[in-house]
């Protein structure tokens, strides 16, 4: 399978493509803002670097998605001992209030029960709905078999039935 | 919503003022540009032959080792060396136990005469003591002797999401590649096989003796560039290897100089060009980090200067220190997630600082961490309060320096604050001489 050089062009039409969609991943899965932003550069960060060792049998949202997730996971593990930075203007200006922009989406009964869901189920929902993802690309992503990936949205889904009533749309 | 083919809209919509912005992608740029620690990446998938060079040709501080045994595993930073006495055995590939979605899985496993270092995660319940859950023996039931072990543990056992990696070191009666690893019972055999030995030859190889460190490189062709992969191996356990990417290139016969297109912070550099004869890899220098040393001082505002102290084996003296007034911002957030703009009178030193002599180890002091204590500093994070965290990977304090002088800039320090009590740790050196590797045409 032959490799790609990763180019600065290249490298910013990564980010143009996915960044925001990675971003807000981020946010979905961390409900902080900073750490989102955090963990959205470190995706990225490690695109960079481990470019040359992505094999293109999936594509790169794919491949992408794999490395935000897993960023997101580890920052939701660890505890972030970080170190105040002073005197940076570049930090200081930023407004984006988290518990804002929850409540604008937690007026959707169905995002609610979405974002309590096990991290599990949360995870796979928001791969196959939100970032449009098929079963095939969340098994490679999760690297779980393609029908354990199909039972588990299928799970998902029931527990979002069993919460909200059946007023839910499934996908057959 | 109420429609799950809706999110993809509804989220999209609702947080339309999240997005990456033209700050965030110069940041990434920033920081790609600044990334300083380059890492070791082991990218063959099978074990590559290294070879080494023998002559003494380019430069007296650097003797180039002859008649080893060089072998390396994927996945593991290590060159292993032997001179034909010990055989080398690694684990090629994982071998996973699990049962429902319980598992232990060993990633590496290598020997080094009678140890060997595995490396393990799983969710079986363990604790820091791993060795009360995990035994491991020899083929006749010998116990091995943890001598080493580094586990991390994430969420408590009663967390679905509960997991553990290791790294431990077994200790065996005698050399061994095949032994069992005990959990409740479940045996997990491991079988490791011989790594082939290639004897050094003159090429793609240098044992640096004043960092007591072996660099091997392994090339190859990716897309009709020339990959060259930089692999470094510490003989001191607590100091680590950094080269300057961007300034190594390739010389060929005739002396003229060719820089690499592209790198990818990870020891690995892209060249349009082909390998010849006389081709050869000249590293300017190579920077190597001693995380074990550290000392303390105080200074005060009235002392006299310059201040002598030491450094691990290196004098150091301080020729300067400026005591500098400041008002501070910084943006903090309560738990109600309103951010909030705060700025406080306190000052910060800055010291500039010199080799004491010079040295005859050849090594140029480049940088040096430090940090204040704590009780000295402007205390800011209170219970229940989020402070706008600092980017993991700036570099805040310290400056790097090919100059005589370091400057090291100590901010946060309490205005009433008359000296400070200073740790200084992780020094910095860089190798005055270039390293130059012949490569195998």
């Amino acid at each position: 399978m032959s490799r790609k050089m990763l180019t600065e062009e290249l490298f910013n039409n990564l980010i143009d493509e996915y960044g925001t969609e990675i971003l807000r991943l981020c946010y979905l899965y961390l409900k902080d803002y900073q750490l989102a932003e955090d963990a959205c550069q470190d995706t990225f960060l490690k695109v960079y670097s481990n470019f040359h060792n992505f094999n293109r049998l999936s594509t790169e949202k794919t491949w992408i998605t794999r490395i935000c997730i897993n960023t997101c996971k580890n920052y939701l593990r660890n505890p972030w001992k970080r170190k105040v930075k002073l005197g940076n203007s570049e930090l200081i200006q930023n407004e984006i209030s988290d518990q804002e922009i929850f409540d604008k989406l937690e007026k959707s009964e169905l995002f609610n029960f979405i974002m309590n869901l096990k991290q599990k189920y949360k995870e796979i929902i928001l791969m196959y709905y939100y970032q449009q993802l098929s079963v095939k690309e969340i098994s490679q992503i999760l690297d779980i078999l393609e029908a354990n990936a199909y039972t588990r949205l299928s799970r998902a889904r029931q527990l979002l039935k069993d919460e909200i009533g059946g007023i839910i749309y499934e996908q057959s | 919503m109420n429609n799950l083919e809706n999110l993809k809209s509804y989220i999209d919509d609702n947080m339309n003022n999240i997005m990456v912005t033209n700050e965030m992608k110069e940041s990434i740029q920033f920081k790609i540009k600044n990334k300083k620690h380059n890492h070791l990446k082991w990218v063959a998938a099978i074990i590559l032959p290294i070879f080494i060079f023998s002559s003494l040709a380019f430069n007296e501080q650097i003797s180039y080792a002859a008649q080893k045994i060089l072998s390396y595993l994927p996945g593991t930073n290590k060159i292993f060396q032997t001179y034909g006495e010990n055989k080398v055995y690694g684990l090629l590939g994982s071998v996973e136990m699990s049962h429902n979605e319980s598992y232990i899985k060993v990633n590496t496993a290598y020997n080094e005469d009678n140890t060997v270092t595995l490396t393990m995660e799983g969710n079986v319940k363990i604790e820091k003591e791993i060795d009360k859950y995990i035994t491991v023996v020899d083929e006749e039931n010998n116990k091995a002797d943890i001598i080493l072990s580094d586990i991390m543990i994430s969420n408590s056992i009663n967390n679905n999401d509960y997991q553990w990696s290791a790294r431990c070191t077994y200790e065996f009666l005698k050399e061994t590649n095949k032994f069992k690893i005990i959990y409740d019972n479940v045996n997990i055999p491991i079988i490791m096989s011989e790594l082939p030995g290639i004897p050094l030859e003159t090429y793609n190889y240098i044992s640096v003796q004043n960092i007591n460190t072996d660099i091997a490189v392994v090339t190859n062709y990716v897309e009709d560039r020339l990959e060259v992969n930089l692999l470094s191996q510490s003989y001191d356990k607590e100091k680590s290897i950094s080269f300057p990417l961007n300034d190594v290139y390739l010389q060929d016969s005739n002396g003229n100089k060719f820089y690499s297109r592209d790198n990818n912070h990870e020891n690995t550099l892209y060249f349009d060009r082909k390998l010849e004869n006389g081709i050869r890899l000249v590293i300017p220098y190579v920077s190597i980090t001693d995380n074990d040393v550290h000392s303390k001082m105080t200074i005060g505002k009235y002392d006299s200067l310059p201040l002598d102290f030491s450094l691990g084996d290196k004098e150091l003296v301080i020729n300067n220190v400026e005591w500098i007034e400041y008002n501070e911002k910084f943006n903090y957030r309560t738990p109600e997630n309103k951010n909030h703009i705060i700025e406080e009178a306190a000052q910060k030193i800055k010291l500039t600082i010199s080799e004491g002599i010079v040295n005859s180890d050849k090594l140029k002091l480049q940088n040096i961490s430090a940090v204040v204590d704590k009780e000295q500093l402007n205390e800011y994070i209170k219970e229940g309060v989020k402070v706008i965290w600092d980017d993991p990977y700036a570099d805040i304090n310290s400056q790097d320096s090919r100059d005589e002088n370091i400057e090291i800039v100590l901010s946060n320090i309490k205005n009433t604050q008359e000296e400070v009590n200073l740790i200084f740790y992780a020094p910095v050196y860089t190798t005055v001489d270039s390293v130059i590797i012949p490569l195998r045409p």
